[in-house]
């Protein structure tokens, strides 16, 4: 295959792929909103810490290690704050702010972002949103590149460093295969005696926590946690002081995907930029070859 | 001189030196007791911001001097006047006109000659190297952060380059900034600064003391006007509370403080020279008291006898449509640690300066915003929605609605009547509430699966309810319905006393947690009961707040 065939094929290829049908482009990088989707409103002023959320948690995900129960009733757990890890998908922390004396608990777990971060970072798809607002992970396809832990704002995926053969990106499912998928509700969400967490339809949802922060001006602050951060989250808090003094991440209301996706899209478009730079290399090489044969010309 | 001043070291205070020394007013002496480390602990402020400081400012340490110096050596530092009034700048002889290198001069000199005259005498002496009182440390600077909105932050450098572009204060130091109360585009956010001074806290019991020591003489503290001295000698009246004020300001500038420290600090000294047997303390720490008393253990202190009326009837106003506000001012005076709780530096009637449109005396807070404000612990509402969330009273009153949100809210004071302060209801035996044949406790269906049912004694947790309301004065006075026991548990329900009323399941779903905007029956059970013993208890010791108080585990 001489240069001018190899030539001819590079640009038959660029063709092809810039006639083709471009992939079923998802749509990222603006704001999005999803009212519909499955939601959990999390009060946080109700939760006295019992942390019969995780307990429910471990039962119900049975690839999770078995955590014996003691481990939920020894109470010096919420002395220190805790993260997720391979363990547990929900953790309960306990924070005194600064207003006040009383301490306030906060549960933790996956936030379920409308546009979420570790979906735009996962190379191979294997962490997807699913139409109902759950974020799910695939380990089939999961390749261990731990881009998401990355991504994620929260912090929330957990890596399985021990499996060294097999490991696994852990993070909450929503339970959406084993609760959801039969019309039942978050085992967190039905284990908690206090009722801290209510489930249902994002817009529901946030009329009703607009309507409590209304009612009791002095019991809670007047911010929806999840309801813009990031592009807004599944999961979203109520509580009595400045989120900020209980752990949770400062963002900006813009989804994350939004701030990287077009540039790196950009540089895919159409397959146009690709085309061009080989286009500017072929010119260079050319201009440079004729440049010697002339220079080959004179001294002859 | 063309090298930079070195440091400009200005007591904060010398009011009226400085007041000569430049065009610039600078803020009277601040005494400060800091609570943390050594109390008197006095903050030495270095000169305005556009000079340039060498050497950190020095956190002096009052109190040590004058232990060492003694309680009766006031004068070894600071200038006495022929009459033997102490004047509270540092050292006696500030050059008046002098620039400021001079002035740090006279303080170098002042300190340096009687830390070294004593170190000569064999006695125990201060310092004498520079860095021993300039002491460097990362608290003595203050560190200013924004607040909101956070867009202003690239323009910081701008705005910061002087304070007192946007923030209207004369002359001060940052480190005086640094105490402000600034609400407008940043606050002081640093880490040690100056010295917090707990409050001195001149309540009733000092009054009190002040008033038997003094012989009732309130002129020696207090001040009359000279035409209200001559209007009151005309009517041959006596002056009452109301008669006296703050002295104005006599050097211009001074603080509240300040005028303690000055006046209270002469005259204790003053009495302690004269070998009087009863003077007040010299120290810091002496006034300055972390513990203050509180209005329940001044119950038995002798309150002010200000000739007020004990029953008055507040209001109408000129154009108010609302009834008249019938008010118990000896109650409220027994149950306040001082006036000032309610009045402010002077004992005026509200209305003189807060008028019902809003008027600069008042700072424009409308006559009704001072009554009504929520946000505010000296208006009434402001003051007895604080009274409600005392544990005994936040365990009912956190489920229900807030004082002006209330539907009695308006009625319950502006009944235009002052017999309406005698009703004193004493909340009704229980037992007398219920429908006939109600049990005294019972069991509440089992609703989880890990635990067993709970025992709920009905009975028993009404009448500690009753006993609670009846104790307090407040609960007296403005629970004026029998069945205000039984609405925080019992809401939105029609309240009738022997009638029934709906049990808990008629509107809170046993079966479902989707009932929209409710708890099922068992989310409603803990957020009612945990909540209240949370609140009302915040020791556990007589409510149970762990799951096994209420009932045990099963074994699945």
């Amino acid at each position: 295959m001489d240069r001018r065939e190899f030539i001819q094929r590079i640009g038959c290829l660029a063709g092809a792929a810039a006639l083709s049908p471009a992939p079923a482009a998802q749509a990222r990088g603006r704001i999005r909103s999803d009212e519909q989707g499955l939601a959990v409103l999390v009060d946080t002023t109700l939760c006295v810490g019992c942390r019969a959320c995780e307990q429910a948690c471990n039962e119900v995900n049975g690839s999770l290690p078995r955590i014996p129960e003691a481990f939920f009733r020894d109470e010096s757990v919420l002395e220190h704050p805790r993260r997720m890890d391979a363990s547990a998908y929900t953790v309960v922390n306990r924070y005194t702010p600064d207003n006040s004396g009383a301490p306030v608990h906060v549960k933790f777990q996956c936030m379920h972002c409308v546009q979420p971060a570790c979906v735009s970072a996962c190379l191979v798809g294997a962490l997807t949103r699913d139409a109902n607002g759950a974020v799910i992970y695939d380990e089939k396809k999961c390749i261990g590149c731990r881009y998401c832990m990355a991504a994620c704002p929260f912090q929330v995926p957990a890596y399985e460093y021990e499996r060294v053969l097999t490991p696994r990106v852990r993070k909450c499912t929503f339970c959406f295969d084993t609760r959801l998928a039969k019309g039942e509700i978050p085992a967190c969400v039905e284990a908690c005696p206090m009722r801290v967490m209510t489930f249902g339809r994002r817009s529901e949802l946030l009329a009703r926590g607009r309507e409590r922060i209304r009612k009791n001006p002095d019991r809670y602050i007047t911010h929806i946690y999840g309801e813009h951060e990031a592009g807004g989250t599944a999961w979203m808090y109520l509580a009595p002081a400045p989120f900020e003094q209980l752990d949770f991440p400062h963002l900006g209301y813009h989804p994350l995907p939004g701030y990287t996706e077009p540039l790196q899209h950009a540089l895919f478009k159409w397959f146009l930029p690709p085309l061009g730079l080989f286009a500017a290399l072929a010119g260079l090489m050319w201009f440079n070859k004729r440049k010697a044969k002339q220079s080959g010309e004179d001294t002859q | 001189m063309k090298k930079p001043v070195a440091a400009m070291i200005i007591i904060a205070g010398t009011c009226a030196v400085l007041h000569a020394a430049g065009p610039e007013r600078q803020a009277p002496p601040a005494c400060s007791a800091d609570n943390s480390t050594s109390a008197g602990r006095i903050l030495l402020s270095l000169g305005p911001a556009e000079h340039d400081h060498s050497r950190p400012q020095i956190f002096f340490e009052h109190e040590k001097h004058v232990r060492a110096l003694g309680e009766r050596a006031c004068d070894t530092c600071h200038a006495q006047q022929p009459d033997g009034t102490l004047v509270f700048t540092f050292p006696k002889n500030i050059p008046g006109t002098a620039g400021p290198e001079a002035l740090m001069d006279t303080w170098h000199d002042a300190c340096i000659d009687c830390h070294s005259e004593r170190t000569d005498r064999g006695q125990h002496a201060g310092p004498v190297t520079c860095g021993t009182c300039h002491v460097r440390d990362r608290g003595s600077r203050p560190v200013y952060a924004p607040v909101l909105p956070s867009y202003y932050e690239p323009l910081r450098d701008t705005y910061h380059g002087e304070c007192r572009n946007c923030h209207n204060e004369p002359a001060l130091t940052a480190e005086d900034a640094g105490e402000l109360a600034w609400n407008t585009f940043y606050v002081h956010k640093g880490t040690v600064t100056k010295p917090q001074q707990p409050p001195s806290g001149f309540d009733y019991h000092r009054h009190d003391l002040h008033s038997r020591t003094l012989q009732e003489d309130c002129g020696l503290c207090h001040y009359l006007a000279p035409e209200k001295r001559l209007a009151l000698e005309q009517e041959g009246k006596k002056p009452q509370c109301r008669d006296w004020m703050l002295e104005p300001d006599p050097a211009g500038g001074w603080r509240d403080e300040d005028y303690a420290h000055v006046r209270c600090v002469n005259c204790h000294y003053t009495r302690i020279t004269a070998g009087e047997e009863k003077a007040g303390p010299l120290l810091c720490s002496g006034c300055h008291t972390p513990e203050t008393r509180t209005a329940e253990q001044m119950l038995d202190v002798d309150r002010i006898d200000c000739k007020q009326e004990k029953k008055i009837l507040i209001g109408p106003d000129n154009d108010s449509v609302m009834a008249a506000v019938p008010f118990d001012h000896a109650a409220h005076q027994l149950r306040t640690a001082s006036c000032q709780e309610c009045h402010h530096k002077d004992i005026r009637a509200c209305r003189e300066c807060h008028t019902p449109t809003g008027d600069e005396k008042g700072d424009h807070v409308t006559l009704a915003q001072a009554y009504h404000s929520e946000r505010v612990g000296r208006s009434c509402v402001g003051c007895h929605d604080r009274q409600k969330q005392k544990p005994e009273c936040a365990g009912c009153h956190q489920h229900l609605p807030a004082t002006l949100a209330s539907q009695a809210a308006c009625t319950s004071c502006h009944s235009g009547n002052l017999e309406a302060l005698k009703r004193h209801h004493t909340a009704p035996k229980p037992e007398t509430l219920m429908p006939p044949g109600t049990k005294e406790s019972w069991d509440i269906a089992k609703l989880g699966e890990n635990y067993t049912q709970v025992h709920f004694k009905h009975l028993e947790i009404t009448r500690a309810l009753a006993d609670v309301c009846d104790t307090s004065s407040l609960a007296r006075t403005f629970h004026t319905s029998d069945t205000a026991l039984c609405s925080a548990c019992h809401h939105y329900s029609p309240l009738e006393p022997g009638k029934p009323v709906p049990a808990c399941r008629t509107c809170h779903d046993a079966e479902s947690m989707l009932s929209p905007g409710r708890p099922d029956l068992l989310g409603a059970y803990h957020q009612q009961c945990l909540g209240c013993h949370q609140k009302m208890d915040a020791t556990e010791k007589t409510m149970p707040q762990k799951c096994e108080g209420c009932h045990t585990r099963t074994d699945n």
